[in-house]
């Protein structure tokens, strides 16, 4: 059974992983989100209503989460990590979600895995799809599969920053289930590739580089 | 030229900015000339190349005196 | 034209090409009615409220989401009912349920077959709850995808243990009638017409986008010549398609790469119902003899083609469909 989880990122990945882990028995979670609720927040995040605005997200998490599930165990951080939180957060969880929605803070997720020996269930949402990839120690991470972090203004402009909330729910879910479910085989990660739009699944095999500044690689 | 519609998105921020024009373009039929005022980096570096990522066309982004600009986009097409 | 609060609320939404405001509207013009398990129930409509498309039909347990309604500016007008199997009713638009330990969804989309549904949800048991927040988003995935116009005519997905998703591939629909374009259904008209009094009969064959008419003569009028008592019927009452043409047919379509089609014959003074004995000669031993061809049957009255309808095999039986015919036929 899965012990402690940190969701970093209570949001449209954050939200559905949470309740995903809870129904699963989970018996505790750490929820970690700085952000306060915002209305077109809502339709992603549906742990969050229209009087919930303005409220920190992790104790509107907290509230509800606990109401629905009496036996779990919840820690709140309501606060943005830095880079000197990363490591000592993920060292004392059995296992971490990245709910986060900036680059830099999955970068600096995944490159925590090796360090500190928690695996990370990555993921990310945009528009009609994305993708979700659990990072083991010994397993592939983020550079090896996209050699270096994109540059943040490399992201998308906000004409394409729209995303469809059942599929943060599909995403998130997603996470929870690879967070279930066993360590991949070393040496790789599987990447786990959602198109909602013209409902494609794909999943790919990714290799460990040798020597990647991420994860150490095989040598 | 004048244009069909005009709104003006000063007190927007990313991403209202681009929610506004992408819905006043959509009221527009295919032609109709729509005119943003703007202002600020990000809106100026996003909105109009979000309006040509949908497919419309920027006709003409000029300054104005008080420091706002004056954006002219064309509708394109239906798929927008 | 949406208000200002749902602009706020939908933005990120709204910023999708294929939502925009009139896809946000018409997210709002469906009713969702959910007849699913409780907790796979609250995940679908927690998701899909939230989107901005209102959701009946669940009992108010305590789930763990916001139940946020959806902002709308005026009532649903469409109804679209979401399913657990095995009971799927007629209006079925969304199933879920399970086989083999996976859970399975299919949707029909506007266009879609019920017959092709109802073969994708044959033999599926009730929907698994232990999935449920995959379950019930994949729901809501389904319901917006037709709501926003965007779903193919039939989609199938499959949830497997450990979260892995795939799609299901549908077959083409072998439950429609082929497209016959007018000149050739005029063409066929005028040379069913010419063999009355008697029934006349003709092929169609083609591809896909390709229809063309083959007219065959009736050879059941030579039968019952030669052989009254085989071929008790006359032409009148029966046809036959003439064995050596068809023959010959069979190997041009060959050569051309063509299939069969249909094969259509009129009823000179009767109805368009696909008869027992048009039953008989199309499936002798309760299995159809040219499986993926449809019937098409015209019925004449006073020497005009009156009506039309096509008979296609599925499952044991020739379901009938209407076949509208060309304006002053």
């Amino acid at each position: 059974m899965l012990e402690a989880t940190v969701i970093i990122g209570m949001g449209g990945l954050g939200c559905p992983a949470a309740v995903a882990l809870a129904r699963a028995g989970a018996r505790r979670l750490t929820l970690v989100d700085g952000d306060v609720v915002e209305s077109s927040n809502l339709h992603r995040q549906p742990l969050y209503g229209p009087e919930d605005v303005g409220r920190p997200k992790v104790e509107v998490a907290r509230e509800r989460l606990a109401r629905a599930f009496p036996g779990l165990e919840l820690e709140t951080w309501s606060r943005r990590i830095g880079p000197e939180d990363v490591e000592p957060l993920l060292a004392r969880h059995a296992l971490a979600i990245d709910g986060t929605d900036s680059v830099a803070a999955k970068f600096l997720l995944s490159d925590s895995v090796a360090r500190t020996g928690t695996p990370l269930v990555s993921g990310g949402v945009l528009q009609w799809g994305g993708q979700a990839m659990r990072i083991d120690p010994g397993g592939a991470c983020l550079r090896c599969l996209y050699g270096t972090a994109p540059r943040e203004d490399e992201v998308p402009t906000c004409a394409r920053a729209g995303v469809l909330g059942s599929l943060a729910g599909v995403l998130g879910a997603l996470q929870a289930s690879l967070a279930l479910g066993p360590p991949g085989p070393g040496g790789q990660s599987t990447l786990h590739v959602v198109d909602g739009r013209s409902l494609r699944f794909r999943t790919l095999t990714v290799r460990q580089v040798p020597g990647c500044a991420g994860c150490g690689g095989r040598a | 030229m004048t244009p069909d519609a005009r709104i003006d998105i000063t007190a927007e921020v990313c991403p209202m900015t681009f929610v506004r024009t992408k819905i006043a373009l959509e009221r527009l039929p295919i032609g109709g000339v729509l005119e943003v005022r703007l202002k600020g980096d990000e809106p100026l570096r996003n909105v109009p190349e979000s309006a040509r990522d949908l497919g419309h066309t920027v006709l003409g982004l000029e300054q104005l005196e008080d420091g706002t600009w004056r954006l002219l986009l064309r509708r394109e097409g239906p798929a927008c | 034209m949406l208000t200002e609060p749902q602009i706020q609320r939908y933005a990120r939404q709204l910023l999708l090409r294929d939502v925009g405001e009139r896809g946000q509207e018409a997210l709002g013009a469906v009713l969702v009615e959910l007849a699913l398990p409780d907790e796979v129930a609250a995940a679908a409509a927690a998701y899909l409220r939230a989107g901005g498309t209102e959701v009946h039909g669940l009992a108010l347990s305590d789930a763990p989401w916001a139940w946020t309604p959806p902002l709308l500016e005026a009532a649903p007008q469409r109804r679209l009912h979401v399913v657990a199997a095995p009971t799927v009713p007629e209006r079925a638009a969304v199933v879920v349920g399970s086989d083999a330990g996976r859970a399975v969804l299919w949707s029909l989309g506007e266009s879609g077959c019920r017959a092709c549904l109802a073969d994708g949800v044959r033999g599926l048991g009730p929907p698994d709850v232990g999935a449920a927040v995959q379950t019930g988003s994949l729901v809501a995935l389904l319901v917006q995808r037709r709501a926003l116009g965007l779903a193919s005519p039939i989609e199938g997905l499959a949830l497997s243990e450990g979260g892995a998703i795939s799609t299901l591939a549908a077959r083409p629909c072998p439950h429609r009638p082929p497209a016959v374009p007018e000149a050739v259904l005029r063409a066929l008209l005028i040379h069913l017409a010419s063999a009355l009094p008697d029934e006349g009969c003709a092929v169609l064959v083609g591809r896909d986008d390709d229809v063309r008419l083959v007219p065959v003569e009736n050879a059941q009028a030579t039968h019952h010549a030669r052989d009254p008592e085989a071929f008790p019927r006359t032409a009148r009452t029966a046809f036959s398609l003439d064995p050596r043409a068809w023959l010959g047919l069979l190997r041009e379509v060959d050569r051309t790469g063509e299939r069969v089609l249909a094969i259509a014959h009129s009823h000179p003074d009767g109805g368009t119902h696909f008869s027992g004995e048009d039953r008989r000669s199309a499936a002798p031993d309760g299995l159809p003899l040219l499986p993926g061809v449809a019937h098409l049957v015209v019925a004449f009255s006073g020497g005009r083609p009156g009506a039309a309808r096509w008979a296609l095999w599925s499952d044991g039986d020739f379901l009938e469909m209407d076949c509208p015919l060309p304006s002053g036929s």
